[in-house]
């Protein structure tokens, strides 16, 4: 679905992307509204998908605020999983991400904060390129 | 999930309510912290109506304890008023509701004002 090259990129482990936008200060609204849709559609019950926006909302926020202005977030869907991957201006992924692994601990900021209680998983890169943050929220078993 | 932010600013038994509407997050948030600072700053009881607040983010969050702050460094107090869950284990989670009292209604406030102030004389 998206073309990142020969570079390594683990966006969407097979399956396909739900959602792929690039977002600026005036499209978190926006952001917000397609992550209600696709949190929902996951098949969470309302009070924890308005926690999904959320958490992605402060990360995406904290590019805005904090990372080069504007940023990229992905969503996909495996298997009992939701998973929101925010990027931080233009990073580029290398061939192995934990190589250019380096923490930043003061970008944890209270945004942040809520992501990480929010998600049942969070996991983050930063390097040269930029900083990115994946939150994976386990969903409900299937009926 | 939409909603520009709009505040409305009234008064009731002695006490200014600010109502806020719509999205609270870093597009709209220095409105909203500058609205409340200038109440703030008059030393008064104020109470923010959080009722019909759509969506409210880390940024909201800091405004609002900013303006509790300058509340009670101006002789004043900030009381905040929140019925829904959302909005109520966001404010639990990050320890806000132990600094800001918390009422579901605004006659709730008002009431728990009201016997405070008694209970003081």
């Amino acid at each position: 679905m998206v073309d990142d090259g020969p570079v390594k990129d683990e966006a969407g482990d097979g399956v396909p992307l739900l959602l792929d936008l690039m977002f600026g200060a005036v499209a978190l609204r926006v952001l917000r509204a397609e992550v209600l849709v696709l949190a929902r559609q996951a098949g969470l019950p309302d009070e924890r998908a308005r926690e999904v926006v959320l958490a992605v909302h402060e990360l995406a926020a904290n590019v805005i605020c904090h990372g080069g202005g504007k940023g990229r977030l992905r969503v996909w869907q495996p298997a009992g999983a939701l998973h929101c991957q925010v990027d931080d201006g233009d990073l580029i992924v290398s061939a192995d991400p934990l190589a250019s692994l380096d923490p930043f601990p003061e970008w944890l900021g209270h945004g942040l904060w809520i992501a990480r209680r929010a998600a049942n998983q969070m996991r983050a890169l930063s390097g040269p390129c930029g900083t990115r943050v994946t939150l994976i929220f386990k969903l409900p078993a299937a009926q | 999930m939409d909603g520009e932010l709009a505040i409305t600013v009234r008064r009731e038994r002695g006490v200014v309510i600010a109502a806020v509407s719509g999205d609270i997050d870093i597009s709209t948030v220095t409105r909203l912290r500058e609205r409340l600072s200038g109440l703030a700053d008059g030393g008064q009881t104020l109470i923010v109506d959080l009722n019909r607040v759509t969506f409210i983010d880390s940024a909201g969050l800091g405004a609002l304890v900013g303006a509790a702050r300058r509340a009670d460094a101006h002789g004043g107090s900030l009381h905040a008023v929140c019925a829904r869950p959302q909005t109520r284990k966001l404010l639990w989670l990050t320890g806000v509701d132990r600094r800001i009292p918390l009422a579901a209604t605004v006659d709730g406030a008002l009431m728990f004002l009201a016997a405070s102030r008694d209970a003081r004389g």
